[in-house]
C-alpha cells in the first residue's frame, strides 16, 4: 500500500495506525463470531446425540431429558407462520412492484411495512398475547404464535421478495406483453418463475428468523413441554419452542447436567441457523448466476 | 343507488327493532353421560377423563407441580397438565379471570385477594432455605443477622463470620411467594434492597451456586449441591425441623380453585394429589406433606 | 363484419360465464342469512345445552343459565348483536349490488360479511367470563363451524364477484388486500398499544409516570425514569463501541481486504446476524457476566449482571447490521470519487475516510439508526445478563430497561400494574417511531444531498 508517487510522499504514519484500526476490527468480529461458536459447540455437541434430539422431556423424570418436543413445536411454528405469511408476503410485493401507481397508496404500505420492520419483538409479544390469545379466545396456543409471527416476519418477506421480482429484467416483461400476453399470465408465467430463487432465499431468511424468535412466542406460545398429542390438536396447544427451551433451561439450570442441556439445545439452534444461512447464500448465488 | 341504500336502511332497523325485545334463552338438559354415578372402577374413569388442567402461580412450587402433572397425566392419558406463572401474586388473578383452573401459591392468601372465593387446599409444607455458596465458610446465622443483610445494614461477610467480602444479596421479584413469605418472617417487607432480583427459584439457586459472596432465599426443595442451607437461629434447615415447626422458615403450599366449582379435572387431581401415590411424588419432590 | 361476429360471440361467452359466477356468488350470498335462522351456535354450560341461532342472538336479551349455586341471566353482549346484524345486512347489500352490476362494492361487501363472526367469536369472550363468574367451570362453545363457514362463503361470493369483472381484476383485487395487510396490522397494532397504554398514563400522570425515579408495583409507585434512562445508555453504549468497529469492519471488507479473506468475513458476519438472541444472552450469562465479575479493577464493585454486560452484548448483536448497511453504502459510492482523491494525491487510506466514508454518510446513518432500533428493542438476550432491578443506570449495576421491564413482570400483573406495563410499551413504541421517523428524514435527505 506504499504511495509510489512521483512526488515522493510517505506513507503518513497516521495512515498506519487506521490501516492496523482497520484490520483489528474486522479482527474483532471474526473472533468475536468464532468465540461464540466455538464456546457453545465444544460445550453443546459432546451432548447431542440421537437420543437427545428424539426423546420426550421431562423435569423430574432425569432420564428423559430430550428435546423431541420442542423440535416439533419449533417446526409446527415455522411451517404454519410460512404457511400464512409467504403467500401474503409474495402478492404484497407483486402488487407493490407491479400493479402500483407511484401514489399515496403504494407510500402508505411502504410506510407501513418499515414500521412494522422496526417494531421490537416484546411489542409483537405483547399484542399477540392480548389480540390472539385473549380476545380471539386461542390462549396460550402454536396458533397464537404462529400469527403473532406472521407480523413479525411480514416485513423480511415483502422486502426481499421484492428486491428478486425487481431483478427480473423488464425486457422479459415486455417481450411477454408484446406477444399478447394479460398481466396476471406474465406475472404467473414469466416474473415469477424467474424471481423464484429469490422468492425461495426469502423463506430460507425469514425461516432462519423465526426459528431464532423467543421474546414473541415467549407469551403466546408458551412454555409447555409435553409431546404433542394429536397432529392439529397441537396447533391449539400451547408449546414452546428451541429458543424458549434455551431461555428457561438457563435460567433454571442450578446443576452442570441441567446446564449441559441448555448448552446442547444452543448447539442444535447454532447448527440449524447455520444450515438455513447456507441454503440461503446458495439460493441467492443461483439467483445471481441465472 | 338509493334505493338499495334505503331498503338496506329499512332492513337493519327492523332488525334492531327486533332486538329490543326481551325474551331469553333457555337451555335445555343435555344428555351429558350421568356425573352421579356410583364411583366406577378406577380404569373405566381414567379412560373417561379428558381436557386440559391449567395451573398457574407459584416458582417454587413449580417442580412439585410438573412432577405431580406428569405422574397425573400417566394415569389419565387423556388430560394435559399445563404449568405456568411466575409467581404466587398470579395465581388468584389467574383462577378469577379463568385463565387457570388451579392456581398454586406457596404462601396464604392475603385479605385483598378475597380468600372467600375459593377453595383452598394444602398440599405441601416448604421450608425456605437461605442458600449460600457450598464453599462459603458461614453455616449459621441469627433471624436478625438475616434481617439486616437483606436490608442493606450489614454489608459485608466478615460481620457475619465469613470472609472480607461484600455480601451480594439476591432475592425475587414481587409477586413471589418466596419473597413474600421471607420478608414477613424476617422483617424486611418493603425494606429489602437487593442487588438482582430474579424471576423463579431456579434461578437464585443458579446465582448462589456461582457466586462465592451471594446469598439468597429459596425453596427448601431445591437446594442442590451447588448451595447450601444455613442454620437459621441454630436450627437445621431440614424436613423434621419444619414438621416439628422449630425451623420457623416455612410456608404453606396451598392450591386455590374457584368455590363452588365442581369441575371434573379438579376433583380428580386432588383425589390424585391428597392420596398415597400423590403424597409419594410429593415427598419425593423434597417437600413435606401434612399427612406425616 | 368478421370483428363484430367475433366481439358478439365473445361478449356471449363473458356474459354466459359471468351469469353462472353471479348466480353462484348470490347463492352463497344467502348462506349467512340462512345461518340467521338457523341454529348454529352452540353452548353447553355444564350439563346444559343451549343451541342458539343468529335471530335467537339479535332478539334475546340473555341465557339463563344455572350454576352450582349461583344463576343468572347472561347477556348477550351488544356487539353480537350488531356483528349478526350487520353480517345478514352486508350480504343482502352485497347481492343488491351484484345484481345492480357493481361488482367491485359487491365484493367489498361480501368480504366484510364474512368478518363479522370474528366480532362475535370476540365478543363470546364476555359471555364466558360472566359464565365463569356464576362458577362454571365446564364451559363450551362451539361455533367454529357456522363462523367458518360464513366466512368461507362470503370470501368464496367476494371472490366470484370480483372474477365477473375478469380474472385480471380479480388477481389485482387479491394482490392489493394482501398489501393492506401490512397496513392493517400496523393500525392495529398502534391503536392497540395507544388504547391499552394511555388508560395507565392518564391514571398515574404523564409527569409522575416518565419522571418519577421509582418503579415498585407493591406500593402502586409507577414511575419510569429508572427504565428509560437504563435504555438509553444501553442503546448509547452499545453505539459507541459497535458503530465503530462495525464501520471499520466495512471498511475492510469494502475496500482494503485481499479478496480471498474478504469471502471468509463476509459470511462470518452473516452468521453473525442469524444467531437467535437468546443464545447471545446465554453466552453472555456465561462468559461476559462472570468476566466481569472476577475482571481484577471491578472485583467486589459487582455482581457482573450489569448495564457493561448489557452493554457489551447488544454491541455484538447490532455489529452484523451495521457492517452490512455500510458496506453496501460504501460500495455504492462511485469509483470516480476515489479515483478523483487518488489523482489529487492522497493515500488510500485517506481517500477512504475523507471522501468515502462521507460520501456514504447518509447509508451509514441509516444503518447506525437500524442498529439503534434493535438495541432498544432487544429483551431476551438483556434479561439474562443485567439483573433487572430498576435501578437508575450505572455501569457496573443492575438495570432494567424499558423492554425487560415489561417482559419480567408481564406474566403476573394485573390492574393498574398491568395497564402500567402496557404503557410502557406506549412507550417504548414512541421512542421506535421516533427513530423510524428521523430514518426516513435522514434518507430522505441523503438523498437529495446525493442530487445536489
Amino acid at each position: 500500500m506504499k504511495n509510489n508517487s512521483l512526488y515522493g510522499r510517505h506513507s503518513r504514519p497516521l495512515d498506519t495506525v487506521l490501516q492496523t484500526l482497520i484490520g483489528l476490527s474486522a479482527a474483532v468480529t471474526v473472533a468475536v463470531l468464532v468465540g461464540i461458536l466455538l464456546y457453545i459447540l465444544i460445550n453443546g455437541v459432546p451432548y447431542l446425540s440421537m437420543r437427545f434430539l428424539t426423546t420426550a422431556y421431562s423435569e423430574t423424570d432425569d432420564s428423559l431429558k430430550g428435546i423431541l418436543p420442542m423440535i416439533l413445536n419449533t417446526l409446527y411454528v415455522v411451517v404454519i407462520t410460512l404457511l400464512i405469511s409467504a403467500p401474503v408476503g409474495l402478492c404484497s410485493a407483486i402488487y407493490l412492484t407491479q400493479y402500483a401507481k407511484q401514489g399515496r397508496l403504494v407510500k402508505v404500505i411502504r410506510f407501513a411495512t418499515e414500521v412494522l420492520s422496526g417494531i421490537p419483538s416484546i411489542l409483537f409479544g405483547l399484542f399477540g398475547y392480548t389480540v390472539f390469545c385473549i380476545l380471539f379466545r386461542l390462549q396460550t396456543s402454536i396458533l397464537a404464535g404462529c400469527l403473532t409471527m406472521t407480523l413479525c416476519i411480514l416485513p423480511l418477506i415483502i422486502r426481499t421478495t421484492e428486491e428478486s421480482l425487481l431483478s427480473v429484467p423488464s425486457s422479459y416483461q415486455e417481450g411477454a406483453m408484446a406477444l399478447g400476453a394479460g398481466k396476471l399470465r406474465v406475472i404467473m408465467g414469466i416474473v415469477l418463475p424467474c424471481a423464484m430463487p429469490g422468492v425461495l432465499t426469502a423463506v430460507i431468511l425469514a425461516m432462519g428468523r423465526i426459528v431464532g424468535e423467543s421474546a414473541a412466542l415467549l407469551f403466546t406460545s408458551g412454555l409447555s413441554y409435553s409431546m404433542p398429542k394429536g397432529f392439529f390438536r397441537q396447533i391449539f396447544a400451547s408449546g414452546r419452542t428451541l429458543t424458549l427451551h434455551l431461555y428457561q433451561t438457563a435460567r433454571e439450570a442450578s446443576t452442570p447436567d441441567a446446564l449441559n442441556i441448555a448448552f446442547a439445545t444452543a448447539a442444535v439452534l447454532l447448527i440449524l441457523v447455520f444450515i438455513l444461512n447456507c441454503l440461503a447464500r446458495f439460493f441467492s448465488r443461483m439467483l445471481q448466476k441465472g | 343507488m338509493k334505493k338499495v341504500i334505503s331498503l338496506l336502511l329499512t332492513a337493519a332497523l327492523a332488525a334492531s327493532a327486533l332486538a329490543g325485545c326481551s325474551s331469553e334463552v333457555k337451555g335445555t338438559d343435555s344428555a351429558a353421560p350421568s356425573q352421579e354415578a356410583p364411583a366406577e372402577s378406577g380404569a373405566s374413569q381414567a379412560a373417561n377423563l379428558s381436557g386440559k388442567l391449567t395451573l398457574n402461580g407459584s416458582t417454587s412450587m413449580a417442580k412439585v407441580c410438573q412432577a405431580l402433572g406428569e405422574a397425573f397425566q400417566a394415569k389419565y392419558p387423556g388430560v394435559t397438565v399445563e404449568k405456568s406463572g411466575t409467581g404466587s401474586g398470579d395465581a388468584a388473578k389467574a383462577v378469577d379471570a379463568g385463565t387457570a383452573l388451579i392456581g398454586d401459591l406457596s404462601r396464604d392468601l392475603k385479605p385483598e385477594e378475597k380468600p372467600e372465593n375459593y377453595e383452598v387446599k394444602q398440599i405441601a409444607i416448604d421450608g425456605i432455605a437461605i442458600a449460600v455458596h457450598k464453599d462459603n465458610p458461614v453455616s449459621a446465622l441469627t433471624s436478625d443477622q438475616i434481617t439486616k443483610i437483606f436490608t442493606g445494614e450489614i454489608t459485608n461477610w466478615k460481620d457475619v463470620g465469613g470472609s472480607d467480602e461484600k455480601i451480594t444479596v439476591l432475592g425475587r421479584e414481587a409477586a413471589s411467594g418466596t419473597r413474600d413469605g421471607f420478608e414477613t418472617m424476617f422483617k424486611a417487607a418493603g425494606k429489602c434492597k437487593y442487588a438482582a432480583e430474579l424471576s423463579s427459584t431456579g434461578e437464585v439457586v443458579t446465582k448462589v451456586g456461582n457466586d462465592k459472596t451471594a446469598v439468597g432465599y429459596v425453596s427448601l426443595d431445591s437446594v442442590n449441591d451447588t448451595v447450601k442451607a444455613v442454620d437459621v437461629d441454630g436450627v437445621k434447615a431440614t424436613e423434621e425441623n419444619i414438621l416439628n415447626k422449630t425451623y420457623k422458615a416455612q410456608r404453606p403450599f396451598i392450591e386455590i380453585y374457584k368455590k363452588g366449582s365442581d369441575n371434573e379435572l379438579i376433583k380428580a387431581w386432588f383425589d390424585f394429589v391428597l392420596s398415597d401415590e400423590g403424597t409419594a411424588v410429593i415427598e419425593k419432590a423434597g417437600l413435606v406433606t401434612s399427612k406425616k | 363484419m368478421t370483428l363484430s361476429i367475433k366481439k358478439q360471440r365473445e361478449a356471449e361467452r363473458e356474459t354466459k360465464g359471468n351469469t353462472w359466477k353471479k348466480g353462484l356468488a348470490i347463492l352463497l350470498g344467502i348462506f349467512p342469512c340462512v345461518f340467521f335462522f338457523l341454529p348454529g351456535l352452540h353452548f353447553v354450560f355444564r350439563n346444559t345445552s343451549y343451541l342458539v341461532s343468529g335471530l335467537q342472538l339479535v332478539t334475546a336479551s340473555g341465557l339463563r343459565v344455572q350454576g352450582p349455586t349461583l344463576s343468572g341471566l347472561v347477556t348477550i353482549p351488544l356487539l353480537a348483536k350488531i356483528a349478526v346484524v350487520g353480517g345478514v345486512v352486508l350480504s343482502i347489500a352485497g347481492i343488491f349490488l351484484l345484481l345492480r352490476g357493481k361488482a367491485a362494492y359487491a365484493g367489498g361487501s361480501f368480504i366484510l360479511s364474512g368478518v363479522t363472526p370474528l366480532f362475535v367469536l370476540i365478543s363470546v369472550s364476555s359471555i364466558q367470563s360472566a359464565v365463569a363468574s356464576l362458577n362454571i367451570s365446564q364451559i363450551t362453545v362451539s361455533f367454529l363451524w357456522p363462523c367458518i363457514g360464513v366466512f368461507v362463503c362470503g370470501l368464496l361470493s367476494a371472490v366470484l364477484s370480483l372474477w365477473t369483472q375478469g380474472t385480471e381484476k380479480l388477481a389485482e383485487s387479491v394482490f392489493l388486500v394482501s398489501a393492506c395487510v401490512s397496513v392493517a396490522g400496523v393500525l392495529l397494532i398502534t391503536v392497540y398499544v395507544f388504547a391499552t397504554g394511555a388508560p395507565a398514563i392518564a391514571e398515574i400522570g404523564l409527569g409522575p409516570f416518565l419522571f418519577g425515579a421509582v418503579w415498585n408495583a407493591g406500593r402502586n409507585q409507577f414511575g419510569i425514569l429508572a427504565l428509560i434512562l437504563s435504555s438509553i445508555s444501553a442503546t448509547f453504549g452499545s453505539i459507541v463501541l459497535g458503530v465503530p468497529v462495525g464501520i471499520l469492519t466495512a471498511v475492510f471488507l469494502a475496500e482494503t481486504a485481499p479478496p480471498f479473506i474478504a469471502r471468509l468475513v463476509r459470511p462470518a458476519v452473516e452468521l453473525l446476524a442469524g444467531i437467535p438472541s437468546v443464545v447471545y444472552g446465554f453466552f453472555g450469562m456465561l462468559v461476559i457476566v462472570p468476566a466481569i465479575r472476577d475482571f481484577p479493577l471491578f472485583r467486589g464493585r459487582t455482581i457482573g449482571d450489569s448495564l457493561l454486560a448489557a452493554v457489551l452484548i447488544l454491541a455484538i448483536m447490532i455489529l452484523p447490521t451495521i457492517v452490512s448497511v455500510t458496506e453496501t453504502s460504501l460500495r455504492a459510492v462511485p469509483q470516480a470519487y476515489r479515483e478523483a482523491s487518488l489523482a489529487l494525491g492522497a493515500t488510500p487510506t485517506a481517500t477512504i475516510f475523507k471522501v468515502t466514508i462521507p460520501a456514504a454518510k447518509s447509508g451509514i446513518l441509516a444503518g447506525v439508526i437500524l442498529g439503534v432500533g434493535r438495541a432498544i428493542g432487544e429483551t431476551m438476550a438483556v434479561v439474562m445478563v443485567a439483573g433487572n432491578v430498576a435501578n437508575m443506570p450505572s455501569l457496573l449495576g443492575t438495570v432494567r430497561l424499558l423492554t425487560t421491564g415489561i417482559a419480567m413482570e408481564m406474566s403476573y400483573a394485573s390492574g393498574l400494574h398491568r395497564e402500567a406495563l402496557f404503557a410502557i410499551g406506549l412507550i417504548l413504541f414512541i421512542f421506535i417511531m421516533i427513530v423510524n421517523i428521523s430514518f426516513t428524514i435522514i434518507s430522505k435527505q441523503g438523498v437529495q444531498m446525493d442530487e445536489k
